[in-house]
């Protein structure tokens, strides 16, 4: 079963996406922006769905731990965004993010697709059901 | 002897004597004459020469100024006046360290000759200028008729005359004859006399000219752009204070400092090139420099005589706050679309789930959901609503609408609808009304956005402690004069730098990442501000700093003291629109 790890501020939101993603048949954990990068390193999941926009650490700096870290690098990570156009997107793009997704543009559908799409060109996550 | 040829002779003799006398005495007249009219004459050619020198001074110097057309003008002209062998002239270029001695030779001398005239100048220009002339420093032309080695003599006669402005020597005019005592002090006192106004002619137009000169200097200086000025050698001409400032550059600045000032972001030396090269401006240029965003004009000057490239001036706008009002901008905007979208993503996404059955599954679930998105979409409205405030305000038809009436009535009603949330969060709130409150003058919907903005923040930004609202009235000379209320919190306080900004429209913006977990438009006080101020008090804060705590205060005018209100003696509503820019 393909490991997801949802790093979102928006709590009701992240569990929307839980919710769907571990109806597709996914494990699903969500969190905190503080905890992201420990949580990554203990989990090793397939996917990161990363928000960039959080109180404490933005989505950025957790991004740029990531693809610094030899063990951590080859995770694909999703941005999660609602500000199209803004420089931060491209900056993700620049330093490894796998694609992003415009979070009031994208239902959950949408969402189960890119996930398996972002999962799949990396030839991870095997089990993946549907 | 008969008397009368005695008489007759005697007569003769007499008036032999007397005619004798008399030619000697017309003789004395008339030689005496002669001298004085040619001593007249002479004053009179000495005149005219020294109008024409004085004249051709002012035509010739016009508004360059330098003491070698001074030198050339006197030494010029002087050959007509006096006898002598050779008219030579040393000029001093206190910039370069340089003196040129040039000589016109009138009649054939020596090279020893010349060499002595050259020493006796040496040594008159040392006295007055109590410094020596090193050798290496003279740089030497000979004109006129040719040097005869074979010809003997020294200099047998001369005069120095010191060509002196504004008190410090700039040339020197040497006459010198091989014949022995040609010059005195009745033929040469003139030119001495000629020198002096011609100096002083120069040394008044050089300090109109200095004048001038300061003034534009002190335009430039007092320019809000840097400037600088650069030559066609790259040399630098002028730095004004501005640019100092923009660049903290030295006192008086080589253009070495300048390109080391601009650290690399800016080529000033093909800048240079471009702009002579170029017949139009260069189009602006942004560079940043030192946390400051610069816009860059470069234009070349033309001397429009000579139809020639003096030089480039460069301009340095600052457009930083222009640059980060922009920024402000751009971040406000997207932190509108990032507080608009992620409710309505959470809407959306929760009411797909409801669809799919996914959510629902139970009417309890169901119901926590439906409450989750009425919350939510609670949460949106207000975040619309601000910005619909703000808009109004901004297109000035934000309507306050005050009236006479009781204030603790709304602050108690407010103090009880923010104590569950307070609650929530394990914080107490008080509310402290003085007795006896007279009437106030307020916008009964309004206030409560006021009360709810502060109150809001206060429990937003406090992890423990408690809020206490306070309400006074402030008297002068025992006239009440406004209501005092204060909301207080023990939470993260407010930096100094965050200063006035937090009433702006970008308040949120400044207070930064550190207030980012606050969720709403951040717009909360700014339209606080716009309605306390539209009706007739003001808004203001203390805070001793970051985790220090913060008081808000802000004023309501009592009812008496609206003249508005008095004048109609009556409960009448008067609209105040806010306008803002």
């Amino acid at each position: 079963m393909a490991k997801v790890i949802i790093v979102e501020d928006d709590v009701k939101l992240a569990q929307n996406y839980q919710q769907k993603l571990t109806q597709e048949g996914f494990e699903v954990k969500i969190s905190e922006d503080v905890a992201a990068v420990e949580t990554i390193r203990a989990e090793k999941p397939d996917l990161v769905l990363l928000d960039l926009l959080m109180p404490k650490v933005h989505g950025l700096t957790i991004l740029r731990e990531l693809k610094m870290d030899a063990e951590l690098e080859t995770i694909p990570v999703l941005i999660l965004t609602n500000v199209e156009g803004a420089n931060e997107l491209s900056e993700a793009i620049a330093f490894g993010a796998s694609g992003y997704l415009v979070k009031a543009d994208t239902n959950l559908d949408i969402l189960v697709s890119k996930v398996k799409e972002a999962i799949g060109s990396q030839a991870i996550g095997t089990g993946i059901k549907g | 002897m008969d008397p009368l040829a005695v008489g007759v002779s005697a007569f003769m003799a007499l008036s032999a004597f007397i005619f004798g006398a008399g030619f000697i005495l017309i003789r004395q007249k008339y030689t005496g004459e002669v001298k004085a009219s040619k001593q007249r004459e002479e004053e009179f050619r000495r005149k005219m020469y020294e109008a024409e020198v004085l004249k051709e001074i002012g035509d010739r110097i016009g508004y360059s100024l330098d003491a070698a057309k001074i030198v050339d003008i006197i030494s010029g002209s002087l050959g007509k006046l006096l006898p002598h062998s050779t008219i030579c002239h040393m000029l001093f270029d206190k910039k370069e360290d340089k003196v040129n001695f040039s000589c016109s030779v009138n009649e054939p001398v020596s090279p020893l000759f010349i060499k002595d005239v050259r020493e006796k100048m040496i040594i008159s220009s040392k006295e007055i200028m109590q410094k020596p002339i090193l050798e290496s420093e003279i740089s030497e032309s000979i004109a006129g008729a040719v040097l005869d080695e074979k010809m003997q003599g020294f200099v047998k006669s001369y005069f120095n005359l010191p060509i002196v402005i504004s008190g410090k020597l700039v040339g020197m005019i040497n006459v010198s004859s091989t014949q022995a005592d040609l010059y005195d002090h009745s033929n040469t006192e003139f030119l001495f006399t000629i020198a002096k106004n011609a100096a002083s002619a120069v040394s008044k137009l050089q300090e109109v000219l200095e004048n001038e000169k300061s003034k534009l200097l002190q335009a430039v200086d007092s320019l809000s752009e840097g400037v600088i000025m650069v030559d066609t050698n790259y040399k630098l001409v002028l730095v004004n204070r501005k640019l100092k400032q923009l660049l903290s550059l030295v006192e008086n600045p080589a253009l070495f400092d300048v390109v080391n000032a601009l650290s690399g972001n800016l080529d000033l030396r093909s800048l240079v090139d471009e702009a002579i090269a170029q017949d139009d401006d260069l189009p602006p240029r942004e560079i940043e420099v030192r946390d400051k965003v610069l816009q860059v004009l470069a234009s070349k000057v033309v001397d429009k005589k000579r139809q020639k490239e003096i030089g480039v001036v460069v301009l340095f706008h600052d457009i930083t706050d222009a640059k980060s009002l922009e920024k402000l901008r751009n971040d406000f905007t997207s932190m509108m679309v990032h507080e608009l979208r992620a409710p309505l993503t959470s809407i959306k996404s929760t009411v797909e789930l409801l669809q799919e059955g996914i959510y629902g599954k139970s009417a309890t679930d169901a119901d926590r959901q439906l409450s989750s998105v009425q919350s939510t979409a609670q949460t949106m409205l207000e975040v619309v609503n601000d910005l619909l405030d703000v808009a109004k305000m901004e297109a000035g038809k934000f309507d306050v609408i005050s009236e006479a009436g009781d204030l603790q009535g709304a602050i108690r009603d407010r103090a009880e609808a923010f104590k569950s949330m307070a609650f929530a969060k394990n914080l107490k709130i008080t509310a402290e009304i003085e007795e006896n409150l007279p009437k106030a003058y307020f916008d009964k919907v309004r206030i409560k956005q006021v009360l709810n903005n502060l109150l809001s923040n206060a429990v937003k930004f406090t992890k423990s402690g408690e809020i206490k609202i306070k309400v006074s009235y402030q008297e002068e000379k025992n006239i009440p004069m406004d209501i005092l209320v204060a909301v207080s919190d023990t939470g993260i306080g407010i930096e100094p730098d965050e200063g006035d900004k937090l009433f702006s429209r970008f308040g949120q913006l400044v207070r930064g990442s550190r207030s980012f977990t606050a969720k709403g438009s951040g717009l909360g006080l700014y339209i606080a501000k716009g309605i306390v101020e539209a009706m007739g008090g003001s808004i203001w804060y203390e805070s001793e700093g970051a985790g220090m705590g913060s008081t808000f205060y802000f004023t309501v005018p009592l009812a008496d003291s609206v003249p508005d209100y008095r004048a109609a003696a009556s409960d009448r509503v008067v609209i105040n629109k806010i306008a803002r820019a």
